[in-house]
């Protein structure tokens, strides 16, 4: 959360890992953004542009002034589409793709990703990029500690996301 | 025969999870009830065993809009068994963090929670994609984020703040710090003025049923942690006498206690109760951004609500800033308490209203007893009271419009189910 707190400035990316670290898998976010960060802090600093991080139990709006100032967001987060556990979903946004959650939505306890999306796209805060790295669930029982293949997916994930913010152009 | 039915199965922009039950046959109400379906949250057994310093930790995870009212409302509890007395510049301090989370609180709700409902939105989003309407969202959503910032500085961070505690704060903020939020708590304070204007102009129902309306009252100032419990029928007690006139109640159809006036029954609490029962102690710009509304107050009007929330936001940002210009950094920033047992309650005025705490401590201070009131629980009652008034008066409106307007009602009180259960979907029924 250091980003949240450093001055205004344009990110070429900003990483945005959702989830409630204690209901078991949807704490899958969290941990791939946290190894994210850790490779990318013992980097030299070189051409790539500046990278920001940020580890949230659920969106809340003052990311929408982080998201108007970043070339693209990043954001991880557990799903559930009836994959295997684990499979990694890769996919730019589009104003309609996520689903309503039912219950969820309704109360300002709901403010989800798809909410907060929408709602800077309205206000017009939407970087040029955004992009939903969605980790398959197997559960979200109440407790600490990702399922078996949900931690194994925690690696190559995070391998994956490194290497995209390597290929970014400064 | 002709049955009405709503149902709000899931009540929208509000914090927490409830419904809303109505059953109308042959124009007579047979059914109406506020369903707090949110699992009940054992906060007062949890505290049992604990030791006091951990009450507003503990206790602030009740809410995440309103933790300071939480911690604000233990520490003075336990404080009054303790025997400690806070310094004048914590008591400062105190009420500077209470306006930074009136500030975000108030300010959510305006904009984003109950503005969709008297402009004809289903959410603050498509409100937002309304370009005459977005610089309003903007300037809720740069208003709220102003207290949110006032709240991290002091608090250590913006939800479920660390720094206060029993006593003070385990760091009080540099006057260099607060000085630097000034220009935007300038700019929040020319803002909340607009709102108060922009609030009066919206079109607010023909409504305002008889009730006993109860706040904190202080001979100095507009309250916040201190005063005595008043309502506009006389009451006048201290704190400590709250228990005596006002009885939880377990109901069956809510995991919220209801609360009512021993002689009075269900009563409101919040901005609407506080302004009216205090109009004479608010601020210059605060006082006078509500008279050039033209509202006539004291107003029952509980769709009025938003006017008085409005205000309060004027007011919050007032004090914040005379605050600051006067701060004075508390040295220490926290009496040390040492252990005692007794009884304590305390009163602090949360957002929402009235928030009441009572521990018994042992003399290792460990707590061995614990009473929590929340605003909305002291709300709900009235809720429902107001919802038998008002559902006659929306009979005759398209279904889907009966429904909105009696969710509307419900949101004049920001209800916070989070808080109360330890509450909102809506089902009107028509037969």
């Amino acid at each position: 959360m250091s980003s949240k707190n450093e001055t205004r400035r344009a990110w070429s990316a900003l990483l945005l890992g959702i989830g409630n670290e204690w209901a078991s898998d949807d704490g899958v976010g969290p941990e791939v953004v946290r190894r994210v960060k850790a490779w990318w802090e013992g980097l030299e600093r070189n051409a790539t542009g500046e990278v920001g991080f940020v580890i949230m139990a659920q969106p809340d709006l003052a990311l929408l002034d982080l998201l108007a100032d970043c070339d693209r967001v990043i954001i991880v987060d557990a799903v559930r589409s009836g994959a295997p556990p684990g499979t990694l979903h890769r996919q730019a946004w589009e104003a309609g793709m996520l689903g309503d959650r039912g219950v969820e939505r309704a109360s300002s306890h709901g403010f989800g990703v798809r909410e907060l999306l929408d709602m800077a796209r309205a206000l017009g805060k939407l970087p040029p990029r955004v992009e939903l790295w969605g980790v398959e669930a197997a559960s979200t029982a109440p407790g600490r500690g990702l399922t078996p293949r949900v931690a194994e997916a925690v690696e190559s994930t995070a391998q994956a996301l490194a290497e995209y913010l390597a290929n970014l152009s400064p | 025969m002709t049955t009405l039915r709503i149902d709000v199965p899931y009540m929208a922009r509000v914090e927490g999870e409830g419904a809303l039950n109505i059953i109308v046959e042959d124009g007579e109400i047979k059914h109406l009830e506020l369903n707090i379906f949110e699992p009940p949250r054992f906060f007062e057994a949890f505290l049992r065993g604990r030791h006091f310093m951990e009450a507003p930790d503990i206790t602030a995870r009740i809410c995440g809009i309103c933790p300071v009212a939480y911690q604000m409302s233990s520490s003075h509890a336990i404080e009054k068994i303790l025997g400690v007395q806070i310094s004048p510049e914590i008591r400062a301090l105190r009420r500077l963090l209470y306006c930074a989370e009136w500030i975000e609180s108030h300010a959510l709700h305006i904009y984003l929670l109950h503005a969709p409902d008297f402009l004809g939105y289903e959410s603050a989003i498509s409100m937002a994609a309304d370009p005459a309407l977005r610089p309003a969202v903007e300037m809720g959503l740069r208003m709220k984020k102003i207290g949110n910032d006032l709240l991290a500085l002091i608090g250590g961070r913006e939800i479920h703040p660390l720094s206060p505690t029993v006593g003070g704060f385990y760091r009080a903020p540099t006057r260099k710090e607060l000085l630097a939020l000034k220009p935007e708590l300038e700019w929040g304070l020319e803002a909340s003025i607009k709102t108060v204007a922009w609030t009066a102009t919206l079109d607010f129902p023909d409504f305002e049923p008889d009730y006993e309306l109860v706040s904190l009252r202080h001979p100095d100032e507009y309250p916040m942690n201190e005063g005595r419990v008043v309502s506009n029928l006389g009451l006048d007690i201290p704190m400590e006498a709250f228990e005596e006139h006002f009885i939880d109640d377990h109901v069956p159809h809510s995991n919220a206690v209801h609360v009512y006036h021993r002689d009075h029954g269900s009563y409101l609490t919040g901005p609407l109760a506080r302004l009216n029962l205090n109009l004479d102690k608010l601020t210059p710009l605060a006082k006078q951004a509500l008279e050039e509304t033209g509202h006539q107050f004291p107003s029952r009007n509980p769709f009025k609500s938003i006017v008085a929330r409005a205000v309060e936001v004027v007011l919050a940002y007032e004090e914040a800033l005379r605050i600051i210009d006067a701060y004075v950094r508390p040295e220490p920033s926290r009496i040390e308490a040492e252990p005692r047992a007794g009884w304590g309650c305390h009163i602090t005025e949360a957002p929402r209203g009235m928030l009441y705490h009572r521990y018994e401590l042992d003399d290792q201070g460990l707590i061995l007893s614990c009473r929590i009131d929340a605003p909305t629980a002291q709300n709900l009652k009235r809720m429902e009271d107001d919802l038998w008034a008002f559902v006659p008066q929306v009979l005759a409106l398209p279904h889907d419009e009966a429904t909105l307007r009696c969710e509307q009602l419900v949101r004049n009180y920001d209800p916070c189910i989070s808080c109360a259960t330890h509450f909102l979907k809506l089902n009107v029924v028509e037969k």
